[in-house]
């Protein structure tokens, strides 16, 4: 750290600076390129976006803040059992595979929007598709709360408080929501693009410094083995079983985010698509596995550190080696700017999203009269600003207490799951039961969750599975009861 | 049904990747790695290069342009 106690000098601030402008420009650029006035245009980039923009912001969005801070914070504490991050950042791909090839060919024949539009136009069920928005709604604003408190706080370490946590956000929610308003989706793809090369950039060179400088893996086993035996040995059957139920919550709640399923949507056809699926099947290699083992190799230079401080030992190594080698003070600079990054090209996209459902699922959906495309797209836009407000609103002033209530995302989410896979892919799935696994899958999680927070006696994760996982199987339960009984009818019916 | 499959054997094969036969001592340490981890990432490994490949192979499969015309879509 500096005298100033800022981590980035005036330079780097500037360089900050900088960036944050070249964002708005691309905003403005994006609504140069605007085509036409619909929300197709704006919500998907009028499905053009060819190879490279949608491969960088497939990437940008999947790998958030987290990424760089949570998950090495997490493989400093936990060692190589973190490597289930690694895995499920590969599972995720394998979950949109599941979907993608159809639904973008479906997207492109019924002019989908939002991922409710599929459910509504497959099961024709209007409280099902609204349950579907507004559990993708609540999933998100969660998402977008915790990035938003995450930016704060890394603005104003970065700045040795120059820059209050306050301000911070503030800040940069009015950039984001510049430039999303400007261009939709074009601008968001175009400005992920940016943030998705810095993020790449700045894990390899990260990833490289620390391992060189710091002896990799091969020092860190023999602390691990003499210090902390319990990282270091197999996880126990209990850890296992958590292991696998993480890697199917994952599975089958991110590919879900609705700004992934609408970049899917996107995509120019189904050849660029599948090509930058490919390269995001191999990208937790470059991504994800590397951060981890950053954080692990952490522990050689500073052992024992509480959780809190665990969270920035990625901070430590950088300025541990800015000190030992000024020439890469610099690189505090790219870590800051990868970091920005990822969390903006996160919440942008979650905030276009959150903007695109309101508008065609609710507002549409709902019956306003509607006048033209135009007048959609001007309260999507208007519906951007005000759920920005309200989320830097919450983010500054809701006590941290109260967020024990928000902090339920792919539980909710993967109850999603048997709408969208096997609706897509089964026709004897029908829409009564998949609103009633919904229904049981969402009580069960939200029971299993909030009852072990609020102290009702209940295990967040009975027998080390997660609440999601027993919702899901209540959920998939129901479906296929539902099956079942519509196979045998449809046996009779053959029979006779 | 070929979908169903390939979804299976990869779902089986994600779920193969945490370190279920290893269990208590760390045994093998290969460049730093415990046995056990060295298995998450070789798993993790085949995996996605089995993902890569299926997209190439099955994508056509998955996109389902003839499932119209079957009964039950699977």
């Amino acid at each position: 750290m500096s005298e100033s106690g800022s981590l980035i000098g005036p330079i780097g601030i500037l360089f900050m600076g900088v960036y944050l402008l070249s964002l708005v420009i691309l905003g403005w650029l994006g609504r140069q390129s605007q085509q036409e006035n619909t929300l197709s245009d704006f919500y998907l980039g009028g499905r053009q976006l060819g190879f490279l923009v949608l491969f960088l912001t497939l990437y940008a969005t999947q790998y958030s803040g987290n990424t760089l801070i949570g998950f090495s914070g997490s493989g400093y504490r936990e060692g190589f059992r973190f490597l289930v991050s690694f895995t499920f950042m590969a599972g995720v791909i394998g979950g949109v595979m599941i979907y993608a090839p159809k639904l973008q060919r479906l997207s492109k024949k019924y002019a989908f929007i939002t991922p409710a539009d599929f459910v509504q136009h497959r099961f024709g069920l209007p409280r099902l598709s609204k349950m579907v928005s507004a559990l993708s709604i609540i999933a998100l604003a969660n998402y977008i709360l915790s990035n938003l408190m995450a930016m704060g706080l890394l603005v104003e370490t970065a700045t040795g408080g120059k820059v209050s946590f306050a301000a911070g956000v503030v800040l940069l929610s009015i950039v984001m929501v510049i430039y999303e308003t400007l261009g939709g989706m074009r601008s968001v793809a175009w400005s992920d693009m940016l943030q998705g090369g810095i993020l790449l950039v700045g894990c390899a060179i990260i990833f490289t410094v620390v391992m060189v400088h710091y002896g990799g893996t091969m020092a860190v086993a023999e602390y691990f083995a003499s210090e902390r035996p319990s990282v270091w040995h197999s996880p126990t059957w209990e850890q296992k079983r958590t292991w696998a139920s993480t890697l199917l919550l994952v599975f089958f709640g991110i590919p879900l985010y609705p700004h992934m399923v609408q970049r899917v949507y996107a995509a120019k056809d189904a050849k660029v698509l599948k090509r930058s699926l490919q390269w995001m099947a191999v990208m937790p290699f470059v991504t994800t596995l590397l951060m981890v083992l950053v954080g692990i190799v952490g522990n050689v230079r500073f052992p024992g550190l509480e959780k809190q401080a665990s969270e920035r030992i990625i901070l430590f190594l950088l300025q541990d080696l800015g000190g030992a080698i000024p020439s890469l003070k610099a690189l505090l600079v790219v870590f800051v700017a990868a970091a920005v990054a990822a969390i903006m090209s996160t919440v942008d996209s979650a905030l276009l999203s959150i903007s695109s459902m309101f508008t065609q699922d609710f507002y549409r959906g709902g019956g306003a009269a509607v006048r033209t495309e135009a007048h959609l797209t001007r309260v999507g836009k208007i519906a951007s600003w005000t759920v920005m407000g309200l989320m830097t609103g919450v983010a500054l002033l809701v006590p941290s207490t109260i967020w024990a209530l928000v902090q339920i995302k792919l539980e909710l989410l993967c109850q999603i799951a048997p709408a969208v896979f096997l609706g897509l892919h089964s026709r004897l799935v029908g829409g009564k039961e998949v609103w009633v696994g919904l229904c049981v899958g969402v009580a069960i999680a939200a029971f299993l969750t909030l009852g072990a927070k609020f102290g009702l006696g209940v295990e967040a994760k009975p027998w080390g599975v997660h609440s999601g996982i027993w919702g899901l199987i209540g959920n998939l339960g129901c479906v296929a009861f539902g099956y079942g009984r519509r196979k045998r009818v449809l046996k009779r019916w053959r029979v006779t | 049904m070929k979908k169903g499959k390939v979804i299976l054997s990869l779902f089986l094969l994600l779920m193969l990747s945490p370190p279920w036969f290893f269990s208590g001592e760390v045994g093998v340490v290969i460049l730093g790695f415990p046995a056990w981890a060295i298995w998450v990432v070789a798993v993790t490994a085949v995996y996605a290069i089995s993902l890569v490949v299926c997209f190439e192979k099955y994508w056509e499969c998955f996109a389902g342009e003839s499932d119209e015309e079957s009964e039950d879509w699977l």
